[in-house]
């Protein structure tokens, strides 16, 4: 690998780091100046990065799941609708236990619809591995059953208002952990950031592999840190509109946080996620080297149902309503995210904070045109074509890299 | 026979009897009997909430007429939407009711009845065809009611426009409606539109992120939000509560129970409601009537956007703000708990 370059001397590319992810970043720094300065410089105002977080939030806990879920060279179309299904299922149990659970509604509502997310997914994920049926036919009957049911089992009607505690999940005006819990975050974040740099090169090395460049490793654990404690300012810095409390870190990016945080984990640190890649990358040299393949399709998809589940919490929470429309065409957004953010189609590539990265522009783009005051139809026309571009872009950097 | 074929066979016959059994639910097998009124509907999208309560309004008409119903739903596909048609023609009709998903593109099943002698009406929506004959709301006065009631609770100031999917043409319609009233305030400078924009599909979520970032590009200035429909004015009212800004006037349409609940709380100013029992029993007796052969008691003439004149029906909607909260309690459409769920100061009068 390139590491072992870096031993004699150093150069940027091939200094133990991932290019592309560093390419998204700054992709995502261009786009936020461009439209910073289109707008009229309200796009990186600390509201407007508030509204941008939980705007970015749905779309970026699914496409946590899609990565592992196109890796492993299957496709999830059913997310955009199980998100409704959920939502709506979700608001039908607050409703009809409310009586009965009375402060407990919300938990108990929350626990329902993660299993529900679930158990959806690990049903499709059964029909693909052990039923042999593709996994595009499965899921996109799944899309026209479940946007379906999410009208049958309410006539379609809107279910609101819902729990109040519940609505904190969404974010909303009282859905953030204040100005003292937000720093509080941000230095456990900024010493894990720290521990994990630290504990990395000292390992690196115990088994004597090539280390980052002292200067390199600092420059990225400084940027990630700055990163982290600008954000948590800003969201500091970002008051509730009647009382003037500083509304700090939305409860929604928490989640979010947690699962970008967890499914890194997962996918490059457990065994769970070397035999995704392992599949996703030789399917058959992955059978003959033992990996119950079945198993694994049948996880991939509970997990991504999961965390559908999980946003499905967060926009239910934020629209104070389960409709049944939520969620339409949304499996495209969080595809095009996981693509945008460097995930192969192809299969066998694909890092979950790319696809997060790439969540991220799609969103920045949007909600900058909207300041903009850009027509919807145009909005979505240069969508389409960033997505084209960010793709073509990033097969062109990588067959220069694999000559 | 191995495993995998016995549960393929399993399967296929599950499916077969489940299709064979949605057919005896919809329309109670081929057997119907020739002499009574075959009405047939196709429907553009049968999943809206409100779609059933129009199908309730027709049978209330065809069922003691003992007409018989049959329906199709075209899934939001117009291509889908012609087959259906045709299919239903196949099947024998004395009068076809479409709720058309696409006021040309079903034109070529418009000719078909045509010419199978079947007298077409044209349901709540527009079909570009002098063959058609119109049943609907008034979409012009929807607009105009919507303004109107909203003129109301607010005369002057900074407004937002947040309209329907903009691939959809009844929004310019209802548009119109809204432009014969505000025009000339907006001329006159009382009223500044600082913001437009369509919201895809109606989708309420993406509604509410429109509205975030138009509260964010007008720092809060804003006076009042004129909503199409209660989908949309549902995340307007999420994007306003999160600025702590709910009770500001705001706008819809349709009657969603939700959104009357909002507006006997003071957290919306009108919803635009259209009876729809109404408008199905209408059109299910003007389709008994074509079918007859007699002509629709009470219609007028209808001008299509292309310019084509059609007979028509147009009934009028109701503007629902806390004043006349009654008249929904009245037709059943809402349970008074439901409406008055969690009103506790300044009830309006329905609910005290």
């Amino acid at each position: 690998m390139t590491t072992l370059a870096v031993r004699n001397g150093w150069s940027l590319p091939t200094a133990g780091l991932d290019v592309r992810l560093l390419g998204a970043l700054a992709v995502v720094a261009v786009i936020w100046l461009g439209l910073h300065a289109l707008t009229g410089g309200l796009f990186l105002t600390a509201r407007n990065l508030f509204n941008l977080s939980l705007q970015v939030t749905v779309v970026g806990v699914m496409t946590c799941g899609m990565v592992l879920v196109i890796v492993s060279r299957h496709i999830d179309l059913s997310v955009g609708s199980v998100l409704g299904f959920v939502g709506v299922f979700g608001a039908l149990v607050q409703i009809g236990f409310a009586d009965v659970l009375g402060a407990q509604t919300w938990w108990v509502a929350v626990l329902a619809m993660l299993a529900a997310g679930a158990s959806i997914g690990a049903l499709q994920g059964a029909l693909i591995a052990y039923g042999g049926i593709p996994s595009f036919v499965v899921t996109l009957g799944g899309l026209l059953f479940f946007r379906n049911a999410a009208y049958f089992i309410n006539k379609g009607e809107t279910i609101a208002p819902l729990d109040p505690t519940f609505q904190l999940l969404g974010g909303g005006l009282q859905g953030s952990i204040g100005a003292f819990w937000s720093w509080a975050v941000c230095a456990a974040a900024v010493t894990a950031v720290l521990y994990a740099a630290w504990a990395g090169r000292r390992r690196r090395r115990r088994f004597e592999i090539a280390t980052r460049p002292l200067p390199v490793e600092a420059a990225v654990t400084g940027l990630a840190v700055v990163g982290i404690v600008g954000y948590t300012a800003a969201m500091n810095a970002y008051a509730q509109p009647n009382s003037g409390v500083a509304m700090g870190l939305p409860i929604p990016v928490l989640i979010l946080g947690a699962v970008v945080l967890s499914m890194s984990v997962l996918a490059t640190r457990r065994r769970f996620g070397r035999h995704v890649f392992a599949y996703g990358g030789n399917p058959d040299a992955a059978v003959l080297a033992g990996v119950d393949t079945r198993r694994l399709t049948l996880k991939i998809f509970a997990l991504m149902g999961l965390l559908v589940g999980v946003a499905s919490v967060v926009i239910t929470a934020r629209l104070n309503a389960g409709a049944s429309a939520t969620g339409t065409m949304t499996e495209l957004n969080v595809i095009a995210a996981a693509v945008i953010g460097g995930t192969s189609l192809a299969g066998g590539a694909g890092r979950v904070a790319g696809a997060v990265l790439g969540a991220i522009v799609m969103q920045s783009l949007e909600s900058g045109m909207i300041l903009m005051g850009v027509p919807s139809p145009l909005q979505k026309m240069v969508l389409a074509l960033v997505l084209i571009l960010a793709v073509w872009i990033d097969m062109a950097i990588r067959r220069a890299r694999t000559p | 026979m191995k495993r995998e074929q016995v549960a393929a066979l399993l399967a296929s016959g599950a499916i077969a009897a489940a299709t064979f059994g949605a057919f005896g639910v919809a329309s109670a097998g081929p057997g119907y009997a020739q002499d009574k009124p075959r009405i047939c509907v196709s429907w553009r999208h049968f999943q809206e909430e409100r779609l059933k309560i129009d199908e309730a309004g027709m049978a209330s008409v065809l069922d003691p007429a003992g007409a018989v119903y049959v329906s199709a739903d075209a899934q939001s596909d117009p291509q889908k939407q012609l087959t259906d048609v045709e299919s239903l023609l196949t099947g024998g009709c004395n009068a076809l009711i479409v709720l058309a998903q696409d006021s040309k593109a079903i034109l070529p099943a418009i000719e078909a009845a045509k010419a199978a002698g079947v007298p077409t009406i044209a349901y709540d929506a527009p079909i570009d065809s002098p063959d058609a004959t119109f049943v609907s709301f008034d979409n012009v006065a929807v607009g105009r009611l919507m303004a109107e009631a909203m003129l109301a609770a607010k005369p002057t100031g900074n407004w937002v426009l947040i309209e329907g999917d903009a691939s959809h043409p009844i929004v310019n319609i209802f548009r119109a409606g809204q432009m014969e009233v505000l025009q000339p305030l907006i001329d006159k400078g009382d009223i500044k539109i600082v913001a437009q924009q369509n919201i895809e599909n109606w989708k309420p979520d993406v509604a509410q992120a429109t509205m975030e970032q138009i509260l964010t590009q007008q720092n809060n200035a804003v006076d009042a939000v004129l909503a199409m429909n209660d989908g949309t004015s549902t995340g307007v009212a999420s994007a306003l509560a999160s600025q702590g800004m709910l009770g500001i006037p705001l706008s819809g349409q349709d009657g969603d129970r939700v959104v009357l609940n909002r507006i006997a709380k003071g957290e919306q100013t009108v919803t635009i409601w259209k009876n729809s029992f109404a408008l199905g029993a209408a059109a299910a007796q003007a389709a008994l009537d074509m079918a007859a052969g007699q002509p629709v008691a009470g219609a007028a003439t209808f001008t299509t956007e292309s310019g084509i004149d059609q007979p028509a029906l147009l009934l009028e909607p109701v503007a629902v703000t806390r004043d006349n909260l009654q008249v929904v309690v009245d037709a059943n459409w809402i349970p008074k708990e439901e409406l008055c769920l969690g009103v506790t100061s300044n009830p309006p009068a329905a609910c005290q």
